[in-house]
């Protein structure tokens, strides 16, 4: 039973079609990513350049850079949905059950987006404003963008690692040690192909100045050098060996970089003329090839966990499938009933426990230890009654039903006095007169310590959990009343007093509608 | 239950989604739909008066339009898919697989009305002369995709409280064209051509614009205020017309909460004022009045963000306890297994439950059956808390009582779980109710760091 179970509803598409979308729509979201990200790098180290550097040039330079920031980042966020709807319908056990165990900070990446691009955008803008606050700007801007890719490595790393999923909770989800250092290698490659790609972007697109472009030039080299430096430690630290597949994928790549900084030591780099053509195929050709590899990589760890899943998913529900008729009978009725009625509000909230008459004999009243009233004996005002739906009781098993809305309670209210009679008048009982004059002597002897001289409690009942009711407001019918004196209430304060007289108990009773409707005797 | 169940404390799981959510409807009905049409509809209208006056205002208005669109809509939409995926996996995943081809349509709705919208922001000024149509061109382009992505989004709103044949037969056209589809959409067209006129109202008046420019505008969005507000009136009785009873009873409690719930006249009183402040608007606007709607529109708008934020909170709250009615609970928990898990109990069939047992096995026990069964709603201490909610209760009437939560209270899913687990999870919830302090972590990720208790 200990098997990790996914979904039991059906895929939409052949599960090697959802692969396959979901690494066209994950490339050109990333390819975005790369390029919102090289554009900040690169535009922030020029203007940061302009400002402490004294190159008044680079301002101008990095404007030009950031200028593209709005669209980069607008398609990267709009190109992001696509493969974050894919993997969760293709690898929902994995990616869910990472972005659980990081929750907070999944949570926290619309707020750093949000942030990150309100910094950006005043820097775009007000580049030749102050260079103290543009610099403050450019940090926290930075700091917030490169937080959200931190995060999406970061649940990649939770998602990818389900054999240490145990250990990883009972330590917090904290990363660790080598699963920490495979992170930042992680996210360092991801700057580094920024870096490069969002170089090669500027290149193209944003300026013709041959000083310029050589910097770009540099920043492109730098960046593959930079890679060549991370990538082989990061491929020390995955965690399944690097197959045949693997290493084809990853070495096409390699040959391809290798290509481009061979090809940058070229006459056309130094006269600043490179190609867009051949430039943009040689640097997608090594992205695509890098990214085949990292999702096959992921995959060695992702599809085993899904196929297992499913299967653990068929057979559970092939096991819940004969409870389906019950399941639909049960919705069908929730569906049938009218909850505006007094009648079905009884029915269903308060007869498992009062019954379905009244009398304090619901299916469930046995459980408890004070038991529920029995309305059919009991007369109150309507107010009062009103209150004691509405507020529960506490200390006793009554709760508040405020859940439901004034008409509904009224129509509730209406439905106990018309069919069990609550809010009608107590009858009373006929008692001769001299044992009422020594029942209520007995009661402010006996009774008003606790249930006041006129049966509204007293500062000691005040304490009692839950109280005595009201007597001013409230009666039991006069048998049940004479019960209670006699066995008490289980479960409350209310003790048994058996040893007063039995007539005395009677009186006591009518002592109670006396209370009632007439205050104050 | 397979998925790790983060619960957010304080604000809980269903409130950070459904804050993220209504902000989202706010933005993309009444700027990426509204705003922009009455954008549109500025341009064109300055272009058949010769009006340079309305030409400026519209491409004036086109930049905090492109802003909340491309910044604060686009991430709130995708804020959808963020915190659903944290905090609802499996109601969420659900979704996905039965609407995975609706929704990737909207989204390549949603790229064409980037792509479209951004093209907009950098050509409108080039767009002059001759050019000048291509403005109003893009403009409805631009508006048809926005009014694609309501056409699908309906569906699969629609579906959550009237989910029809698809209960039984699992088709994909059952699902979405179901008994409130049409009703729901003609509304959000509707909300969104009133909310779109205060949007612009209110952009019109921090435009800086000459005064009968202002005027001149004005005049256009309060017709149109005042037409789309009993238009919006009808439509909304149309489609409460379509909601199930069952639902629809529970409306009024879904705003007035246990609070106010025996107050009906608050709800009543908050809706006149709110329309009284939309006529005010309206009134001004097209009666020229500008510096009564300048008073006005500030106000209008908070309180057209607040009927929108009233209709969602209704529209998700009645479904309860559903979260697909016919197959899910609000818990996540499916209909059918929650029916196994009441027989066999939900522990055993819970893998991080299994995993990572540590603490008192009690606590674990009954914090794992909150967080599951009950935190899709109940925080401990903060919104919904249910530790004021068991306050005062004895433990043998708590654990009655959970026996039947969707008889006693019909929007609260029933409890998924054998008989002992029941009595596990009464004695958490008693020690709650009791003051007892809850684990240190339990409000995030029970159990894995819950401390024993003395």
């Amino acid at each position: 039973m200990n098997t990790l179970h996914d979904m039991p509803l059906p895929l939409p598409l052949p599960a090697a079609w959802l692969h396959g979308l979901m690494f066209v729509t994950f490339a050109l979201h990333f390819l975005f990513v790369l390029l919102t990200l090289g554009t900040a790098l690169i535009g922030i180290t020029h203007l940061l350049r302009a400002w402490w550097g004294g190159r008044p040039q680079e301002l101008a330079r990095g404007q030009a850079v950031l200028h593209g920031f709005v669209a980069h980042k607008s398609l990267a966020v709009v190109l992001g949905v696509a493969p974050l709807l894919l993997i969760q319908v293709a690898y929902t056990l994995p990616f869910m059950n990472g972005v659980a165990m990081f929750a907070p900070q999944w949570l926290l990446v619309i707020v750093l987006l949000i942030a990150a691009f309100l910094f950006m955008d005043y820097l775009a803008h007000h580049a030749a404003g102050g260079r103290w606050l543009g610099t403050l700007c450019a940090a926290a801007g930075l700091m917030c963008l490169l937080a959200v890719p931190g995060v999406f490595v970061l649940v990649l790393v939770g998602a990818e690692r389900h054999a240490q999923w145990t250990s990883m909770a009972l330590g917090g989800f904290s990363l660790h040690g080598p699963l920490a250092w495979h992170w930042l290698l992680r996210l360092l490659h991801v700057l580094g192909a920024a870096a490069v790609l969002g170089g090669a972007y500027h290149y193209f697109f944003s300026t013709k100045d041959p000083a310029h472009r050589r910097q770009l030039l540099g920043w492109m080299v730098l960046g593959l050098l930079f890679q060549f430096l991370v990538g082989p430690l990061l491929a020390l630290r995955v965690p399944h060996n690097l197959d045949a597949t693997a290493l084809a994928f990853m070495s096409l790549g390699i040959l391809a970089a290798l290509a481009f900084v061979a090809w940058s030591r070229g006459p056309a780099s130094r006269e600043a003329t490179l190609k867009l053509v051949p430039a943009a195929g040689c640097l997608l050709f090594l992205l695509v090839a890098m990214l085949l590899t990292r999702q096959h990589l992921q995959d060695q760890s992702f599809l085993p966990l899904v196929a297992q899943g499913q299967q653990a998913a068929a057979a559970r529900a092939q096991r819940a499938e004969p409870l389906r008729q019950a399941a639909f009978q049960e919705y069908e009725q929730h569906l049938g009933l009218d909850y505006s009625q007094g009648d079905v509000i009884f029915a269903q909230s308060c007869a498992f426990c009062h019954g379905e008459v009244g009398d304090g004999q619901g299916p469930l009243a046995s459980s408890l230890l004070i038991p529920p009233a029995d309305l059919s004996n009991l007369k109150a005002e309507r107010g009062y009654l009103y209150q004691l739906v509405a507020k529960g009781v506490p200390g006793s098993g009554m709760p508040y039903f405020t859940v439901f809305d004034r008409q509904k309670l009224e129509s509730l209210i209406d439905y106990l006095g018309s069919t069990m009679g609550v809010t009608d008048p107590p009858s009373g009982a006929q008692v001769p007169p001299e044992v009422m004059a020594k029942a209520r002597e007995q009661f402010i002897q006996t009774c008003a310590r606790c249930h006041g001289q006129d049966g509204s409690g007293t500062p000691l009942s005040a304490g009692f959990h839950p109280q005595p009711p009201d007597f001013r407001r409230y009666t039991l019918n006069n048998d049940k009343a004479f019960q209670v004196i006699t066995a008490g209430y289980p479960g409350t304060v209310m003790q048994p007093f058996a040893a007063l007289p039995e007539d005395v108990r009677q009186g006591l009773a009518q002592v109670l509608v006396e209370l009632r409707t007439k205050p104050g005797t | 239950m397979d998925f790790l169940f983060y619960q957010a404390p304080y604000w809980g799981n269903g409130m950070i989604i459904g804050l993220n959510a209504s902000l989202h409807v706010f933005l993309s009905h009444g700027v990426a739909i509204g705003f922009t049409a009455y954008i549109v509809l500025t341009e064109y209208l300055a272009r058949r008066r010769g009006d340079a006056g309305l030409e400026a205002l519209a491409a004036w208005l086109l930049k905090p339009a492109v802003i909340l669109i491309t910044g604060a809509g686009a991430l709130t939409g995708v804020g959808i898919w963020f915190t659903t995926s944290a905090l609802a996996p499996a109601g969420i995943a659900s979704l996905l697989r039965v609407f995975f081809w609706p929704w990737f349509i909207e989204w390549v709705f949603f790229f064409l009305e980037v792509v479209v919208i951004l093209f907009m922001h950098y050509r409108w000024a080039a767009w002059s002369g001759p050019q000048r149509g291509k403005r109003t061109v893009w403009g409805v382009i631009y508006v048809l995709f926005s009014v694609g992505s309501a056409i699908i989004i309906s569906g699969i709103l629609g579906f959550m409280i009237t989910p029809d044949g698809w209960v039984r037969g699992r088709g994909l056209w059952q699902a979405f064209f179901n008994q409130t589809y049409l009703p729901q959409l003609a509304l959000r067209l509707g909300m969104a051509m009133g909310l779109g006129a205060v949007v612009a109202a209110f952009f019109t008046m921090l435009s800086g614009q000459p005064r009968e420019v202002k005027q001149r505008a004005l005049a256009v969005y309060g017709k149109a205020l005042l037409l789309a507000l009993p238009v919006v009136l009808a439509l909304g009785w149309w489609y409460f017309h379509m909601v199930p009873g069952a639902y629809k009873t529970h409306a009024l409690f879904s705003l007035l909460t246990s609070h106010y719930s025996q107050r009906p006249e608050v709800f009543w009183a908050a809706n006149a004022i709110a329309l009284a402040v939309l006529l005010i608007l309206g009134l001004a606007a097209w009666r020229g009045r500008v510096g009564l709607a300048a008073l006005a529109a500030p106000l209008a708008l908070l309180v057209a963000i607040g009927l929108v934020g009233q209709f969602e909170r209704v529209r998700e709250f009645i479904r309860g306890p559903y979260l697909m009615p016919g197959y899910m609970y609000a818990n996540q928990v499916c209909l059918e297994q929650g029916q196994l898990m009441r027989q066999e109990g939900m522990l055993p069939h819970s893998w991080w439950f299994n995993a990572t047992l540590k603490g008192s096995p009690e606590v674990q026990a009954g914090a794992f059956l909150f967080a599951q069964n009950c935190s899709g709603c109940h925080t401990i201490n903060g919104i919904n808390g249910i530790k004021a909610r068991v306050a005062g209760r004895t433990q043998d009437s708590i654990a009655a009582m959970v026996a039947h939560t969707m008889d006693m209270v019909p929007y609260m899913p029933p409890f998924a779980g054998s008989d002992q687990e029941r009595e596990l999870l009464a004695q958490f919830l008693y020690g709650l109710g009791k003051g007892l302090p809850a684990p240190s972590h339990v409000a995030r990720y029970t159990p894995y760091q819950v401390e024993a208790r003395p």
